[in-house]
């Protein structure tokens, strides 16, 4: 017995005595704890790096969004429609015509754009469309809500006849005895007054100074019911831009002046670089200019023009009973400066009917986003002065300057309108009942709106 | 037992050896020096957390700013005040009314965004200015408050940048979160 325990104890100093190592558990254990740093470091990194994806991805899909709402105003720009078929789906490159669903809306077009998916569904209206586009990428979606018109058989002045798109300004006893709406100010100085309903953009006012008022209705020659112009209703206006078609090429424009006649000095009338009697004028292209105690009368059903010009005691007649288009094309493709304005009627001029049956007259202007455009009414000219006619002047990109005794009398519609020194707008019955031409249709957005990423339930804009 | 060799369990115990002296010092040494340099990180880490809090806080702040903003005048209509400092837009918002919490169907509201002594406040108004909210701290912390940037002109902007700098603290990198965006929604007039 006391042999085994003397050997236990020399087998234990044995053993503490050897070299044998501690140096693997430490190793390890330095291993392990220099990999939990780096652990949490790479962590890291991937979160962040994980966010920076996401980032990439939510911009993505909106992006993949907005070109599925593109293609759809594309489509629908491009591709007639039907009252019975008013969809245009798309679907692997190829666009069809379809009917709506129960609930109005077009069945889901589908499309990609850098290998992110997007899908859309229009909802069809009467001059206007609504496209909610859903855009994926990498799991996430964005959807936004697109709302588009187009100016095409719409009866614009149906409720307004007189309309701006950026701002109405009236001075110096100018007067409007009708309906008038802006998406930005109307502002009424000096004696001005605006007799009808009024309406002025988001955000925006209508303002008064100088013994000028806003009156409620107007039973001629009187204005009644005075408006606090604090009350005066804000809406959203949007004057869709016109499409003239084929108007520059197919037109009426070669009755001047064999069919549509010249009274008076047949050399002080010149259209498209020729005067009335053959000889050479200065005039340019497609520009008919009268001066002179002279007059036209159109007869046919669509011109195209660059520019008119009348002065000294001129007139432009419509034949009895007419329904006449005058498209007025772009400065661009006229090669006009802004300097130059698209219509200048000066001393005396007058653009009348001829009398008899009502005739009905619009003058639409394509106008342009880069080159200003006017049209300028001065010096006791008068344009449908009787106002038994259907008068109306589309110009939703140009600027309308009434001035010295200028009456117009019909619906008006420009980017911004300025009458000055006794101006006047009075309306008939017929222009607030006026259809724009049924050109194929141009659709412009109006409204861009953010939705949720998924639809609060049925219709497909829930959550817009 | 018998042929003189000790026990197993004996010999067990003399395999797994012992404690050199050296390894035993060097290993405690490291010990000691990887819990000192743990608890002198974490220490330093104790006392930069609330500033590196805030400052996480104020970059993620800093992100949802932007984002809001950008997302706001993606859908806006109108800029009536546009200047580095402050931006009045007329925009969608999804509330009923425009300063109210209950969510509806978007409207045009007037939203305005003020930046001042570093902070940016976000304030909710009826598009003429009526039943304005209160101003909400949006974000703290910058370097600047020449946050907005027009292009072509600040009287009738076609897009909008957001530029968010961060003041860079002791022994920190300046941070700098940038946006734009072009307006989506057509036209554009601007009040005069």
């Amino acid at each position: 017995m006391l042999r085994r325990s003397r050997s236990a104890v020399a087998a234990v100093r044995q053993a503490a005595t050897r070299e044998h190592g501690f140096a693997v558990p430490t190793v390890l254990l330095m291993l392990l704890a220099v990999s939990s740093i780096v652990g949490v470091a790479v962590t890291s990194a991937v979160q962040a790096q994980r966010g920076t994806t996401r980032d990439a991805d939510t911009k993505l899909s909106l992006l993949a969004a907005e070109a599925g709402a593109s293609q759809a105003l594309l489509h629908y720009n491009r591709v007639p429609t039907t009252p019975a078929t008013p969809c245009v789906v798309s679907s692997g490159g190829t666009a069809t015509l379809a009917a709506t669903g129960a609930n109005g809306w077009c069945p889901t077009s589908t499309g990609t754009v850098n290998s992110n998916v997007f899908n859309y569904e229009v909802l069809p209206g009467n001059g206007t469309i609504e496209v909610v586009s859903t855009g994926k990428a990498d799991g996430i979606d964005r959807r936004i809500d697109v709302s588009a018109s187009s100016s095409s058989d719409q009866q614009i002045f149906s409720e307004f006849n007189v309309q701006a798109q950026d701002s109405i300004t009236l001075d110096s006893d100018a007067s409007i005895y009708t309906s008038t709406a802006t998406d930005g100010d109307i502002s009424l100085l000096s004696n001005a007054r605006v007799c009808g309903a009024a309406s002025v953009g988001i955000g925006h006012d209508l303002t008064t100074s100088s013994n000028a008022g806003w009156y409620g209705s107007y039973a001629h020659p009187v204005c009644t019911t005075p408006m606090d112009p604090g009350d005066v209703p804000q809406e959203e206006l949007t004057l869709p831009p016109v499409n003239q078609g084929d108007a520059p090429t197919n037109n009426d424009n070669d009755r001047f002046f064999s069919q549509d006649l010249i009274s008076g000095n047949q050399s002080k009338v010149c259209f498209d670089g020729l005067k009335g009697d053959g000889s050479a004028g200065t005039c340019g292209s497609r520009v008919l200019d009268l001066s002179s105690n002279t007059a036209v009368t159109l007869g046919g059903s669509t011109y195209s023009l660059c520019r008119l010009v009348m002065s000294s005691n001129t007139n432009l007649f419509i034949a009895a009973g007419a329904d006449v288009t005058i498209y007025f094309d772009s400065p661009e493709a006229c090669e006009l400066s802004a300097s130059e304005p698209q219509i200048g009627l000066d001393s005396n001029a007058r653009i009348t009917a001829t009398g008899g049956a009502a005739s009905n007259i619009a003058l639409l202007f394509v106008g342009s986003e880069s080159i200003e455009t006017t049209i300028q009414l001065n010096s006791n000219t008068q344009v449908a002065g009787a106002c038994e006619q259907n008068f109306v002047i589309y110009a939703p990109l140009t600027h309308i300057e009434m001035d010295s005794n200028s009456v117009f009398c019909g619906a008006l519609a420009g980017r911004t309108i300025h009458m000055d020194s006794n101006a006047t707008v009075f309306t008939d019955s017929g222009a607030s009942q006026f259809t724009l031409p049924n050109t194929p249709p141009h659709y412009v957005m109006d409204r861009f709106i953010e939705c949720t990423s998924t639809p609060a339930a049925d219709p497909p804009d829930g959550g817009c | 037992m018998a042929n003189g060799r000790p026990p197993r369990r004996v010999q067990r115990v003399r395999h797994e050896g012992g404690y050199a002296l050296p390894e035993l010092l060097i290993g405690a040494a490291l010990g000691l020096a990887m819990i000192g340099s743990a608890v002198a990180l974490f220490t330093t880490a104790l006392g930069a957390e609330p500033r590196t809090s805030a400052r996480t806080a104020d970059i993620a702040d800093a992100r949802l700013f932007a984002e809001s903003v950008a997302r706001e005048l993606r859908q806006g209509r109108s800029a009536p005040t546009a200047t580095a400092t402050d931006l009045a837009l007329i925009t969608y918002v999804k509330r009923s009314p425009c300063a109210g919490t209950a969510p509806g169907p978007a409207i045009p509201c007037l939203v305005t965004y003020s930046c001042e002594a570093g902070s940016c406040t976000r304030a909710v108004s009826e598009t003429d200015g009526t039943g304005a909210g209160p101003a909400v701290l949006m974000v703290e912390g910058l370097a600047s408050d020449q946050v907005f940037s027009y292009a072509p002109d600040v009287v009738d902007p076609s897009f909008i940048g957001i530029n968010l700098s961060l003041a860079a603290g002791p022994g920190e990198d300046s941070i700098t979160i940038s946006d734009g965006v072009t307006l989506r929604n057509p036209p554009w007039p601007v009040e005069s």
